[in-house]
């Protein structure tokens, strides 16, 4: 892998283009619930931000995991082995970006940045998305700083197919 | 792969009855969705002469088969119902996140009936779908509605149409507002829902969209994508958005002053340029759209943001008001969102009270104290707000120009703008495509029925298509009875696609000046283009329109089959480019039909005095001066009714041409004589 996405919120414009290749990549189907990229939106604000996993350095969902289906593998990225899941959702829980999601036969699944080549980043017509050589995550050039993008989250995103 | 049938959503708010229905037959496959079907179930269902307010008229959204998917720029709805403003069909398209959302619930069309007791709104959340209480939203505006909305049912990617507080208090050109900015604004969509008490529709989907051949539709889609993203105009497009139209002003077409002439000589103040140094924060995009128009703007000291601004709200409010004053366009397009008004017709109003005030038709104390000379912030302002609540003499201007002008007398008659009762949105004299297309158009005086561009055209390609290398010339009025014919019927396809007339107009335009780009191909000399200021481009254009077009053959265009491949690999139907500008003849003659039942005549297709007996120059400082006289329309309209195979004065389709294009179904209804 050549290095991690670089995600600047301050130029996505929140069109969606990257869920649909997102979920026409891992599953065929053009929905933008089966994407592992999920821009929130504040529509009064005009704030669009790209949230997907960052592959954290030191990943809470896999210390989480009972049954060690989430590991990190040689190049960095951080996957799931289907077969060892087992739904306990512990690490969606844990996971600060909510990350990882549910499909509709109930199966988890996560940003594998394409093993590398990530589709989204090419199809993105902002150029908010990009790869870096640097191993580090930022919402880079945004006017906001991490902590705030942070904040925005809480307050605006709800999973509806968490509840319940 | 079995796919589904479309469905239709039956809602009868009289009794609160939902019902889910397949989607006619014959709609659905040769009508292909969006204006085509509201069009087939409104002339089915609707009676002749009801009262567009009444609970007898019914009110359509549809949204086409491409919705939701990864085809560039997919993402637009239609409304249709019978027109409070006009009388005849009513009709509007906007874009944003709502269409795909609903099809990703599952539905293609919506149609409502009745009128509830009490204020509601509509909640489909995939296949439940339920009518909620909507009086805590009454008198909220459109922003306030979708945010009460999202909070109240918990989810902040439900997406809402809604009205505001225009179309509550039934003003006759209230839109239909979702999303921030995205408005299906004209012919007063939003006084039929609100004469309905349904204040919101709210969206939530999670179904996949079906798609027969996922690899053939993303070849496909990628390769316009692809084409887009080269295209000359589009990249002007991407960067300025709408506002570049500012530069029609250089070719007089920016209606000024209500329309007393074409050319604004502070446009230097509210062009695209002003509006991208100074206000734009950033780009803003409609659902799974690679042009990204739009922008998100911010007024520097003053709390005023929103998104947009688009070209008609700076005509309007701008241009047509005499304002040159960039804030005072951006909080009057704000607050037209918010209360849900149609900013070209009530821009074209204030324009018109101006008129009026200037010649002492109407005074001071009519105006309730106010002083609307020309270019007055708060004299626009002021008028809008009376407009939307109907206060004082607003509830005169509500009614639309037509009846206003009737009841202040003293001849206020002369000074509107309109045709069929709706107000223009450019300036048409100097081109005579433009000017056919805005009479003939079925909705009334509106650019989007035709975007005739015919006249930056080769005249290679117009002499294949139109009989005529003339039809380049706008001064002419040769060949542009074909022109116009030809542009609506691809104006009325991609209405029936919904897909956004803009880009796909455009890359026809790009074909039609001989521009080819390949796979691969180093894109610098675009990329040149779009740095340079708007209207040198236009001229570059016009420039570049007088080569010849040796990729067009066949007279097939090459977004067409693309468009035809797409539609192919969706869900099986098969079109070749030919067959489906016949889709788009289909409708504008079903249109008709509808007009004709309800009257229109002849005279519903003629432009206002001013426009056929002032000239205008055709250019800043030039000293040619036009008009389109009264004989050069007749002569243009008879060709036009000739080329659509319409007979007699008032241009009714003929028996044969009907059954050509498999209307059977409506000779009953067509008038039979003039």
């Amino acid at each position: 892998m050549d290095g991690l996405l670089k995600i600047n919120s301050a130029v996505c414009n929140g069109c969606l283009i990257c869920e649909l290749t997102c979920s026409f990549e891992k599953f065929n189907e053009f929905n933008p619930r089966l994407s592992c990229v999920r821009i929130l939106k504040n529509e009064i604000s005009g704030e669009d931000i790209p949230v997907l996993c960052i592959q954290c350095y030191e990943p809470k969902c896999v210390g989480v995991c009972p049954t060690n289906a989430i590991f990190r593998d040689k190049s960095g990225l951080v996957l799931i082995d289907d077969k060892k899941c087992n739904t306990c959702l512990a690490c969606v829980k844990v996971c600060s970006l909510k990350a990882i999601y549910l499909d509709p036969n109930g199966h988890l699944f996560k940003c594998d940045l394409c093993k590398g080549a990530a589709k989204c980043v090419k199809a993105c017509p902002m150029k908010a998305l990009s790869v870096t050589p640097e191993a580090i995550l930022f919402y880079g050039e945004s006017k906001k700083s991490a902590a705030t993008v942070m904040g925005f989250f809480r307050r605006f995103l709800r999973f509806p197919q968490f509840k319940g | 792969m079995n796919l589904e049938k479309p469905l239709l959503l039956r809602v009868n708010l009289s009794r609160g009855k939902i019902k889910s229905e397949p989607i006619d037959e014959f709609a659905a496959t040769t009508l292909l969705g969006g204006r085509g079907v509201n069009n087939y179930y409104l002339l089915r269902e609707l009676k002749p002469s009801v009262e567009p307010l009444s609970p007898e008229n019914k009110i359509l959204f549809s949204i086409g088969p491409l919705a939701g998917t990864l085809a560039p720029a997919n993402a637009r709805y239609n409304v249709s119902s019978k027109s409070p403003l006009t009388g005849f069909f009513g009709d509007s398209n906007a874009g944003g996140f709502f269409a795909s959302e609903l099809h990703y619930a599952g539905y293609h069309s919506i149609l409502i009936e009745g009128r509830a007791e009490k204020p509601v709104y509509l909640w489909i959340n995939d296949g439940n779908v339920e009518l909620r209480d909507a009086t805590n939203l009454w008198g909220k505006t459109t922003w306030e509605t979708q945010e009460v909305i999202q909070e109240e049912l918990e989810d902040r990617r439900i997406q809402a149409v809604c009205i505001g507080p225009a179309g509550e208090n039934l003003v006759r050109y209230a839109c239909i507002i979702n999303n921030l900015a995205r408005a299906a604004g004209r012919t007063g969509m939003g006084a039929v829902l609100g004469s309905k008490r349904l204040k919101a529709i709210a969206v939530r989907g999670s179904r996949n969209i079906d798609v027969v051949e996922p690899e053939l539709f993303m070849e496909a889609a990628e390769e316009l994508r692809f084409l887009m993203e080269r295209n000359p105009f589009i990249r002007v497009l991407s960067i300025y958005g709408t506002p570049f139209l500012t530069t029609l002003n250089e070719l007089g077409m920016f209606g000024t002053r209500n329309m007393q002439t074409g050319v604004f000589e502070e446009v230097d103040k509210i062009e695209g340029e002003v509006f991208l140094e100074k206000y734009v924060t950033k780009t803003k995009s409609c659902f799974a759209c690679p042009i990204h128009c739009s922008h998100y703007f911010r007024v520097p000291n003053s709390n005023l943001e929103g998104e947009g601004v688009e070209y008609a709200a700076i005509c309007s409010y701008g241009a047509k008001c005499g304002c040159s004053d960039f804030p005072t366009i951006l909080e009057a397009d704000i607050l037209s969102n918010k209360l849900g008004i149609d900013i070209a017709t009530a821009g074209n109003m204030i324009g018109f009270v101006m008129e009026c005030y200037e010649r002492g038709i109407l005074t001071s104390t009519q105006l309730d104290g106010l002083n609307p000379v020309w270019g007055d912030s708060e004299a626009i302002l002021g008028l809008l707000r009376k407009i939307a609540y109907r206060e004082g003499v607003g509830d005169l201007l509500a009614e639309g120009e037509l009846r206003a002008a009737e009841r202040m007398g003293k001849g206020a008659e002369y000074y509107i703008q309109h045709v069929k009762g709706m107000s223009f949105t450019d300036e048409v004299r100097p081109s005579k495509a433009f000017s056919l297309a805005f009479a003939v158009a079925s909705r009334g005086a509106d650019h989007l029925r035709a975007l005739p561009f015919i006249e930056i055209w080769s005249p290679d390609i117009s002499e294949k298509l139109f009989g005529t290398r003339k039809a380049v010339d706008r001064l002419s009025i040769e060949g542009k009875g074909e022109g116009v014919a030809w542009f609506e019927n691809a104006c009325a396809l991609m209405d029936a696609l919904e897909v956004c007339k803009m880009p796909y107009i455009m890359l026809l335009l790009d074909e039609a000046i001989g521009l080819k780009y390949k796979a691969g191909h180093k894109v610098g000399a675009i990329r040149f283009l779009s740095i340079l200021p708007a209207f040198l481009v236009s001229r570059l254009v016009t420039l570049l329109g007088k080569f010849s077009a040796s990729e067009f053959r066949k007279g097939e265009f090459n977004v067409l089959n693309l468009t035809s491949k797409m539609l192919y690999a969706l869900n099986g139907t098969k079109l070749s480019s030919g067959e489906m500008l016949k889709v788009g003849e289909r409708i504008v003659n079903m249109e008709r039909v509808f007009n004709l039942r309800e009257g229109l005549t002849r005279k519903n297709d003629m432009l206002p005095p001013r426009v056929m007996k002032e000239p205008i120059s055709i250019a800043p400082k030039s000293p040619v001066k036009v008009c389109t006289s009264k004989e050069e329309l007749e002569q243009m309209l008879n060709r036009y009714y000739k080329v659509r195979e319409w007979k007699g004065n008032n241009g009714i389709p003929s028996k044969k041409k009907l059954e050509e294009l498999k209307l059977s179904f409506l000779i009953p209804i067509v008038p039979q004589s003039d």
